[in-house]
């Protein structure tokens, strides 16, 4: 059967073993908690106020005592890479969250009514997909900030980031809830009485949320690249310090005419990393709650 | 208890609809255990699930009614229908491996008609799923257990275990020893007729094998394309089958005391009930079939409770 449909039941430390043989998964989980260290420890492992200008130190190349060296206005870079790793995973798990609730609450539904209502939300789904979400979020957030609502500009990148990023997700689940649904049990559950949503929520949605919960660590990282996309675009918040922000300022001060590339390599390596490591642990869930992409071990 | 009359039963298809079940009526009394036997095909399950309207989409009733204790099923409201459905009429589905949800406990599914149809308490409800895992014979602390953890004849058990949830009076069960191997067969069969005398349930059960039926019915109905051919008590079945389809069926079958021969199969198929054949449908496969054969033949009362449909009884 169906590998995807192996119960995720097995208990925390069962799921481990299993996880903890895929060097991949392991290398991936070592790098997104490294990130999450340093987001929550930013306010003492950082060395200086990432905000703080010295003008008497400014374009200086790595040194012992601006380890990543210093921008065009002074900052210490090393201070503000570890600022920057809060924002990355704050917008990274936030948009995500609402990605997958939308994602997977579309793909339920699309793929539970196939009639009217399943090729409508399939239509919406294809449009989602089809569409190049870099130019809608840029439209989207244009959008948001020519309105002038008091929601901070962080939060109006979540949104927009998850809102552009569910169809993925709900393109997975949905052709997952149709083998599901035609599956006998959920027959039997129709026939003991349970109504259409008890239907969905306790009998299919469970058997798709290992799909629901690899697909979500894929989704950070996606999210964690959009973000960054917009920042470096300026289209963010330029008070707060994020590694697109610093991308964006080495760009608009010609960092890579003037050589500072200490400016440059720092963020862009921490971005592949951060991206890399959620992506591997994803693939790892994949391939654990999917037998059929396990290599076989002798 | 259930009067079905006149059912018919039509699946829609690519050129007009699939008479799978034709013209069907039987009776049922409080307590008493049907069988309903036919070939693959002939619309044995059509006929049970339109008892409950547990139809696919593209089946519908088209005519007939299904009177359980003098209200028409056919023309019951959904909510209505829900609430006779397991609390009155349960069913144990064909295929017990597909029929258990793969992640959730055993416990957790028996308990859901019982969560669903009554205003119990999940920690009553989950004492009572237990009950009836110890009930139908498996040790109660499996009830923690997923599906996959059973093998075929316990998950079985468990299907039985979830249709009592509700204590209904009538039960049908749907295949219930099929892909069972011969020992786990006959333990279920001894869990059915324990159930039966235990709980003085109404039984329907279908099947293809007469076996299960002559160990576990009182009443036997043999249908044959799409319509019922002969209805009779489990006796007379057996002993004096009128019907040349019912005789050919129990031929079909060897007898452990008779010859070392090979039991005779019936020669040709069955019909093609999107066009059946006009009069008797089972006539082209009938050794007995003449020019009579080709109009309906019309259902005959031979003595007491035993009916047959054919001109040559």
């Amino acid at each position: 059967m169906s590998g995807t449909l192996i119960p995720f039941r097995r208990s925390l430390s069962q799921f481990w073993r299993v996880y903890s043989g895929s060097k991949k998964g392991v290398l991936g989980l070592i790098l997104v908690l490294f990130f999450f260290a340093i987001a929550a420890l930013a306010a003492y492992v950082s060395p200086f106020d990432p905000r703080l200008i010295d003008p008497g130190r400014t374009w200086l190349p790595p040194n012992s005592v601006n380890w990543f060296g210093t921008d065009w206005f002074g900052h210490d870079l090393f201070s503000q890479m570890i600022y920057g790793t809060q924002v990355s995973l704050i917008v990274g798990m936030f948009a995500t969250l609402i990605s997958i609730i939308v994602g997977t609450a579309i793909g339920l539904f699309s793929g539970y009514y196939s009639k009217m209502l399943g090729e409508f939300l399939e239509r919406v789904i294809d449009f989602f997909l089809v569409i190049p979400y870099l130019p809608l979020m840029i439209v989207l957030v244009a959008i948001f900030e020519a309105m002038e609502t008091p929601i901070p500009i962080l939060w109006v990148i979540i949104f927009v980031v998850g809102i552009t990023g569910w169809s993925g997700t709900a393109r997975i689940i949905r052709s997952q809830v149709l083998t599901v649904k035609e599956r006998q049990f959920v027959e039997r559950a129709r026939a003991v009485g349970a109504g259409d949503f008890r239907i969905m929520a306790k009998h299919i949605l469970p058997n798709v949320f290992p799909l629901v919960f690899a697909n979500a660590v894929l989704t950070v990282a996606g999210a964690v690249l959009a973000e960054v996309t917009l920042d470096f675009l300026g289209l963010g918040d330029v008070t707060t310090i994020s590694w697109g922000m610093m991308l964006h300022f080495a760009l608009s001060n010609s960092a890579v005419y003037r050589g500072a590339w200490w400016w440059i390599v720092p963020p862009g390596v921490a971005i592949i990393l951060l991206v890399m490591g959620f992506t591997m642990i994803g693939y790892s869930i994949e391939e654990i709650s999917n037998p059929r992409l396990r290599g076989r071990k002798a | 208890m259930l009067d079905v009359h006149n059912l018919r039963t039509f699946y829609r298809a690519d050129g007009g609809y699939v008479k799978a079940v034709d013209d069907v009526s039987f009776h049922l009394d409080e307590g008493e255990a049907l069988g309903l036997a036919g070939e693959s095909g002939c619309g044995k399950t059509t006929a049970a699930l339109s008892i409950v309207r547990l139809l696919p989409s593209n089946a519908s009733i088209m005519g007939g009614e299904v009177l359980y204790k003098g209200q028409d099923i056919v023309k019951m409201s959904g909510r209505k229908l829900r609430r006779i459905r397991w609390k009155e009429i349960s069913i144990v589905f064909q295929g017990a491996m597909n029929a258990l949800n793969p992640v959730k406990r055993i416990a957790d599914q028996i308990a859901e008609p019982i969560l669903l149809h009554e205003k119990v308490s999940k920690e009553d409800a989950f004492q009572r799923a237990r009950k009836l895992v110890e009930f139908v014979g498996i040790d109660k602390a499996r009830a923690k257990d997923y599906p996959h953890e059973f093998s075929g004849g316990m998950r079985q058990r468990v299907m039985i275990a979830m249709a009592l949830a509700c204590s209904p009076r009538l039960v049908i069960l749907d295949e219930p020893t099929t892909a069972l191997d011969v020992m786990t067969k006959t333990q279920i069969q001894e869990l059915v007729k324990d159930l039966q005398k235990r709980l003085t349930l109404s039984t329907i059960l279908i099947t293809h094998d007469l076996s299960v039926i002559a160990e576990t019915c009182e009443k036997v109905a043999i249908m044959y394309g799409g319509q019922l051919v002969e209805y009779a008590d489990v006796v007379s079945i057996f002993e004096k089958p009128l019907h040349p389809y019912t005789s050919g069926l129990i031929r079909a079958f060897p007898n452990i005391y008779g010859s070392r021969e090979l039991p005779l199969s019936i020669p040709g198929s069955p019909p093609d009930l999107l066009h059946p054949p006009d009069g008797c449908r089972f006539a082209p496969r009938c050794s007995m079939a003449d020019k009579e054969c080709s109009e309906a033949p019309p259902a005959k009362t031979v003595s007491g409770n035993h009916y047959v449909a054919c001109w040559k009884r």
